[in-house]
């Protein structure tokens, strides 16, 4: 019981959060300007899933958005609006005890309505969300921060002391994270291409997806099937890996260098990094301050 | 302007009673089950279906793993990464003519996350994809028909969708939708016969009954949407896009 109190109920500093924070407040805005540009495409009157469609394909589950009973164009706007205007408050860290729920909430409403057209974009934003809503992740390089030394704290505006909140909300994404690698990698061997060292070929020549020509990488195969192995050995074995303080470098460095893959090569910068601000989270905060020249937090 | 509580400042946070923990614990192992329950059932997806043990707790969670959107298996390029799927659209014009489109298009969606938004369409449509029953399911009652109609059903309404958004978008009467699979090459391919990513050779016009019953369609590939697309940016109107002669 006492590695489970520790793991879990140990105050910790809020500012890898923060930098969690400011990463997915500006790409949960990003994606709803986005879907704004064009809005009657995608959720109007004559959207590509237009309303009874959307709510037959959810028939049968738990998903609800009021988005599926509205196509005013007003409303679609307003509705908008205040997601892209949450979210840069989430970046900002203004208000960040509403803004963070607000900003969750809608990013969710807009998923459940969106179904066909989401991406693993979409579910690091909500997840990301959703955990920062329960932590104290605007208490520091925040409008918050600067409100709270001004009038003084409160729930509202919580200082940046350790808490067992921000702790909670670290292992949550770290845990979550450790999930999605260990079924990515899982699911990797239920096919052969990443085990006769083919795969990442095939991915690398997928027209629709690349925006980085590397082609010239399959004149070695040695090289496209010895990355092919790394990939998936990394991503089955990550939750293994980024624990040790030993081997926590080489399983972040193998993520920078994968999603900096997928950003730059596969034309998913957004997911490649959002996937990289996840990966933040197993940054000690005490990391941060050393870096940044500060006493360590003891 | 009121000076900061030294209090709040300094005073470090109060150790979290017992039962709280207690509660927070209960919570933390909640929400794992949740994390976990989604992908776990969909990693033990099989022909014979998923396994019983993965069931039962994605059951009890699935009201707030759904809502949540918790409900992801975390397939990335996996098992395989495979070919990609558009659609090509053939429109009748209001004057009658013919124009094509071909959906995604970088060109014309843009920024990146713009067009991977219409690729995941088109993506998802294909996923959604099967044929029409046979003749011989449907007059044996087969008990996998319902099952079998109902999915049909599922994919001719999103592709239904999907033309009444099109013919509204573009001004057109009509507008007919193929699935178009665009092929990976070998690096034999690339390197050897140097074929070229976007070949035309590498994109296929899928059918949408059975084989048996679409071998003479396929074959008709000179009136294909899939070998006449033409791409339009948004906004831009089906008019300057007929086809060359």
């Amino acid at each position: 019981m006492a590695g489970w109190e520790q793991f879990w109920f140990t105050p910790r500093l809020p500012h890898v959060l923060a930098v969690i924070r400011i990463c997915c407040g500006a790409m949960s805005a990003y994606v709803h300007i986005i879907w704004s540009s064009l809005l009657s495409d995608f959720m109007g009157p004559h959207a590509w899933i237009d309303q009874p469609t959307v709510r037959m394909l959810h028939a049968d589950d738990w998903a609800w958005s009021w988005l599926w009973y509205t196509d005013s164009p007003l409303l679609l706007g307003i509705h908008q609006t205040v997601a892209i205007v949450a979210s840069l408050c989430l970046m900002v860290g203004l208000a960040t005890r509403v803004s963070s729920v607000v900003a969750w909430w809608m990013t969710l409403m807009v998923c459940h309505r969106m179904t066909l057209a989401l991406f693993g974009l979409d579910q690091i934003v909500v997840m990301l969300s959703m955990y920062l809503m329960i932590c104290r992740c605007g208490s520091v390089w925040s409008v918050d921060a600067w409100l709270q030394r001004r009038r003084g704290a409160s729930w509202w505006l919580p200082t940046a002391d350790p808490s067992v909140s921000n702790n909670i909300a670290t292992r949550l994404i770290q845990l979550h994270l450790c999930v999605i690698y260990l079924f990515g990698g899982l699911s990797k061997m239920r096919g052969e291409m990443w085990f006769d060292g083919s795969a990442l070929w095939y991915t690398i020549v997928n027209y629709e997806y690349q925006s980085l020509d590397l082609v010239w990488l399959g004149r070695s195969r040695v090289a496209i099937a010895s990355l092919t192995a790394a990939t998936v050995f990394w991503e089955t074995f990550y939750c293994a890996l980024v624990w040790p303080r030993l081997t926590r470098p080489l399983a972040l460095g193998m993520a920078v260098m994968v999603h900096g893959g997928i950003a730059l090569g596969l034309g998913m910068v957004t997911f490649g990094f959002i996937m990289l601000v996840a990966n933040f989270s197993f940054i000690e905060p005490s990391w941060l301050e050393r870096w940044r020249g500060k006493p360590q937090v003891t | 302007m009121p000076e900061p509580t030294s209090a709040a400042k300094t005073t470090p946070n109060q150790p979290l009673a017992r039962s709280i923990k207690i509660v927070l614990s209960v919570l933390v192992v909640v929400q794992l089950l949740a994390v976990v329950a989604e992908p776990f059932r969909f990693f033990t997806l099989s022909t014979r279906g998923t396994s019983p043990a993965a069931d039962p707790v994605r059951q009890v969670l699935a009201p707030y793993v759904e809502f949540a959107y918790l409900n992801h298996g975390y397939f990335f390029f996996a098992p395989e990464p495979g070919p990609s799927h558009l659609i090509d659209c053939r429109f009748t014009t209001q004057d009658g003519d013919t124009a094509y489109l071909r959906f995604p298009d970088r060109r014309a969606q843009w920024p990146r996350l713009l067009y991977h938004r219409h690729f995941m369409l088109t993506e998802n449509l294909h996923q959604l994809w099967i044929h029409p029953p046979h003749d011989e399911l449907i007059a044996e009652d087969d008990p996998l028909l319902p099952e079998w109609q109902s999915e049909r059903a599922r994919f001719e309404a999103v592709r239904a969708s999907m033309m009444r958004h099109l013919v509204h978008r573009y001004d057109a009467q009509t507008v007919e939708i193929d699935r178009v699979e665009h092929r990976l090459p070998s690096d034999d391919e690339v390197f050897v016969e140097r074929i070229r990513l976007n070949d035309k050779r590498l994109y296929v016009t899928l059918p949408d009954a059975p084989l048996a019953n679409t071998e003479s369609r396929t074959s008709e590939s000179p009136t294909s949407a899939a070998e006449s697309a033409v791409a339009v940016p948004a906004g831009e109107s089906l008019e300057d896009r007929k086809p060359q002669p």
